[in-house]
C-alpha cells in the first residue's frame, strides 16, 4: 500500500514490489530443512581422505553387506548380508549397502565407516573381512579419522532439544571408546593433524575454533581461538584453513596452542580438501562461483590471479571434493559425480574424464586402493574406479 | 530435528520468507533455495541466538546475507536484458505500465540497492532497520536507496530500460 509520504515513483516502487508472487511450492520446508542441516554438520573438509590417497595399503575386498550389531560400548562382529543391493552404477561396487552414513580414510590408509542400525549407531574399520563395530553415542552425525583416533561428531542445532553437541573418540588401535564429552556449543566441520581435532565451535562466546584430543579415556580441549563466523576448515602443508566469512584464516600448532598465521581475503566460495603437492605446496580446492581452483591461500595476500593454479570448470556448485594421484574428483548435488584426470588439469576448460550422471553423493573419500568411496543420499557407500581413458 | 522453537518459525513465516527472497532475487525457485541456505545458517548458529522465540532479524538478515553474497556472484555472470513491450499500451493503462516498468528495473539495479527498496519498501523497514538487517551504516542506505530511485525514476521517464 502507498503511503501518504510517498511520491509517486516510491508508489509505483511499492506497487511493483506487492506483485512479488507467493506461492512457495508444495514441498516439505521443515523436512528439507532438517535434512540439511544434517548433512552441513556431516559436511567437513575432506582433508584427512586426501592425506590418505597415494598410501600404499593392503588389498581391500568388497565388504559383505552388512548391519553390525551388539550393546553399546561391545564389539561385535558384522552380520551376515541382508538385503540385495541394487545395480550399482558401471565401474562401481557397493562396499555397504542401506545404511552408512559416513566414510572417511585415515593417514595410513585404512578406512572407516559410520552406520545406523536401527537407530543405533556404530564405527567400524572396512578391511574386507571380519569388522569390529564399536558402538557410539547419538547424536553422531560424521566422523574423522587421525593417526590413532576416530573422531565422532555430532548433535548441535539438530542435536536433542537444538542444543549441544556430542564428541567421541575411538582408539584405533584398541577399539575403546573415551568418556564422550557434551559439548554445549554447536560442533560442525572438522579437521585432523596428528591426533589433534579441530572442529569449529558455535556457542554463547561466539565461534571458535577449538582443539581436542584423547587420551583413550577422555577427551580434553587442548587449546582454542576466536574465529568470526568459522567455516569450513582445510588442513594443507600442516596448516589449518578456516573459511572466515570473506576471508581465509590460517592456524596452525605450536608448543602454546593454536596460534594465528595469516589472514587473507577470499570470499568467492568454499573450500573442500588440500591439492596434491602437483598443484604447489599449500594448496586447497576452493570454489569461485564456476569453477574449481587449486588455491595457494597465502598467495592471496599478493594478487588473487597469481594465488589460482588449476581452474577446472565444474558443472555446479560442488558438495564434495577429493584429489587423489588418480586425479580429481568433484560430486555436484542434482549433477553426479565427476572425475578429471591429471592430464585433464591445468586449462579452465578441464574436460570431464568420467562421470556418473545423477548419483548424489553425501561424503567421499580417497580409497588407498584407487578411486573413491562415496557415500550416497540411500545410505550405499560405493567404491568408483573412473575407466581408463 | 531443528530446535522446536525455529520449527514453529518456519511452519508460520515459511511463505513470507519466500516472498521476502523473491523479492530479492527476483526468482521463486531460487528463492526457495536462498531462505533454505539461510535456515542452514540459522540452525547451525542457533546457539548464538539471543531471542530463540523470535529468530525473524537473524532469519531475514540471513537471507539478506546469502543474496548479498551468493547471489550477487551468481548473478553478476548474467547480462540482464530488459524485455520491451510488443507494442505501446493505451493511455489508460500507462500507470500499470509504469508499475510494470519499475518491476523491470528493479530487476536490473545491482544487489545492494535492490536489497535497500525491498527492505523499505516492500518490508517497511525503517532507514535505522534496513542498515541493521543488510551490515551497513543509515548513510549507506540513504545513498544506495537515492541511487536506486533515481535509476528508476530514468527508466519511468525515460519510458525504456
Amino acid at each position: 500500500m502507498a503511503r501518504a509520504d510517498d511520491n509517486h515513483l516510491e508508489t509505483l516502487v511499492r506497487q511493483a514490489l506487492e506483485q512479488t508472487p507467493t506461492s512457495p511450492s508444495a514441498t516439505d520446508p521443515l523436512g528439507t530443512l532438517d535434512r540439511r542441516v544434517r548433512r552441513a554438520r556431516r559436511r567437513l573438509a575432506a582433508g584427512a581422505g586426501a592425506v590418505a590417497a597415494g598410501i600404499v595399503a593392503a588389498v581391500v575386498i568388497p565388504l559383505t553387506v552388512g548391519g553390525g550389531g551388539g550393546a553399546p560400548g561391545s564389539v561385535g562382529v558384522v552380520s551376515s548380508p541382508s538385503e540385495s543391493p541394487s545395480p550399482p552404477p558401471p565401474n562401481t561396487s557397493a562396499l555397504w549397502t542401506g545404511n552408512a552414513v559416513w566414510a572417511t580414510t585415515d593417514p595410513s590408509g585404512r578406512r572407516w565407516m559410520l552406520y545406523d542400525d536401527g537407530g543405533q549407531k556404530y564405527v567400524t574399520e572396512l578391511t574386507g573381512g571380519t569388522a569390529k563395530p564399536i558402538a557410539v553415542n547419538d547424536p553422531a552425525d560424521y566422523i574423522v579419522a587421525g593417526d590413532n583416533v576416530v573422531w565422532v561428531i555430532g548433535g548441535g542445532a539438530s542435536g536433542p532439544g537444538g542444543q549441544g553437541s556430542l564428541l567421541t573418540a575411538i582408539d584405533m588401535r584398541t577399539g575403546i571408546v573415551a568418556t564422550p564429552l557434551m559439548e554445549t556449543g554447536a560442533l560442525s566441520f572438522g579437521a585432523v593433524i596428528g591426533d589433534y581435532l579441530f572442529v569449529d565451535v558455535a556457542g554463547g562466546s561466539g565461534d571458535q575454533v577449538e582443539a581436542f584430543q584423547s587420551n583413550g579415556n577422555e577427551i580434553k580441549a587442548f587449546d582454542s581461538q576466536s574465529v568470526p563466523h568459522a567455516g569450513e576448515m582445510v588442513v594443507a602443508d600442516g596448516r589449518i584453513w578456516v573459511h572466515s566469512g570473506d576471508k581465509l584464516v590460517e592456524l596452525f600448532l605450536s608448543e602454546r596452542g593454536i596460534d594465528h598465521g595469516v589472514t587473507v581475503p577470499w570470499g568467492s566460495g568454499q573450500m573442500f580438501a588440500p591439492t596434491l603437492p602437483r598443484s604447489g605446496p599449500g594448496g586447497v580446492w576452493a570454489y569461485d562461483g564456476s569453477r574449481l581452483i587449486g588455491l595457494m591461500p597465502k598467495a592471496l595476500s599478493g594478487c588473487v590471479s597469481c594465488a589460482e593454479g588449476d581452474r577446472v570448470a565444474v558443472p555446479g556448485k560442488p558438495n564434495a571434493v577429493v584429489e587423489t594421484h588418480d586425479g580429481l574428483y568433484v560430486s555436484v548435488p542434482g549433477s553426479g559425480l565427476y572425475f578429471y584426470s591429471p592430464d585433464a588439469l591445468g586449462s579452465g576448460e578441464t574436460p570431464v574424464t568420467a562421470s556418473i550422471p545423477g548419483v548424489r553423493v553425501i561424503t567421499m573419500t580417497a580409497d588407498p586402493t584407487g578411486g573413491v568411496d562415496y557415500v550416497d543420499d540411500q545410505g550405499n557407500l560405493i567404491h568408483w574406479t573412473p575407466p581408463a581413458r | 530435528m531443528v530446535d522446536a522453537r525455529l520449527a514453529d518459525y518456519v511452519r508460520g513465516q515459511w511463505p513470507q520468507l519466500v516472498r521476502y527472497a523473491t523479492a530479492l532475487c527476483g526468482d521463486a525457485a531460487e528463492a526457495e533455495e536462498l531462505v533454505q541456505s539461510a535456515l542452514v545458517r540459522v540452525a547451525l548458529r542457533w546457539p548464538l541466538i539471543r531471542d530463540k522465540d523470535n529468530p525473524d532479524a537473524y532469519v531475514r538478515r540471513a537471507i539478506a546475507n546469502g543474496y548479498l553474497t551468493v547471489w550477487r556472484r551468481v548473478r553478476s555472470r548474467e547480462v540482464r536484458v530488459a524485455e520491451t513491450p510488443d507494442v505501446a499500451g493505451p493511455d489508460a493503462m500507462s500507470g500499470f505500465d509504469d508499475v510494470m516498468t519499475v518491476g523491470r528495473a528493479l530487476a536490473t539495479l545491482p544487489p545492494r540497492q535492490r536489497a535497500v527498496l525491498v527492505l523499505r519498501y516492500l518490508e517497511d523497514r525503517s532507514e535505522q532497520e534496513t542498515a541493521d538487517l543488510l551490515g551497513c551504516s543509515v548513510g549507506t542506505v540513504k545513498s544506495q536507496s537515492a541511487k536506486a530511485l533515481a535509476k528508476l525514476r530514468g527508466a519511468v521517464e525515460g519510458g525504456e530500460l
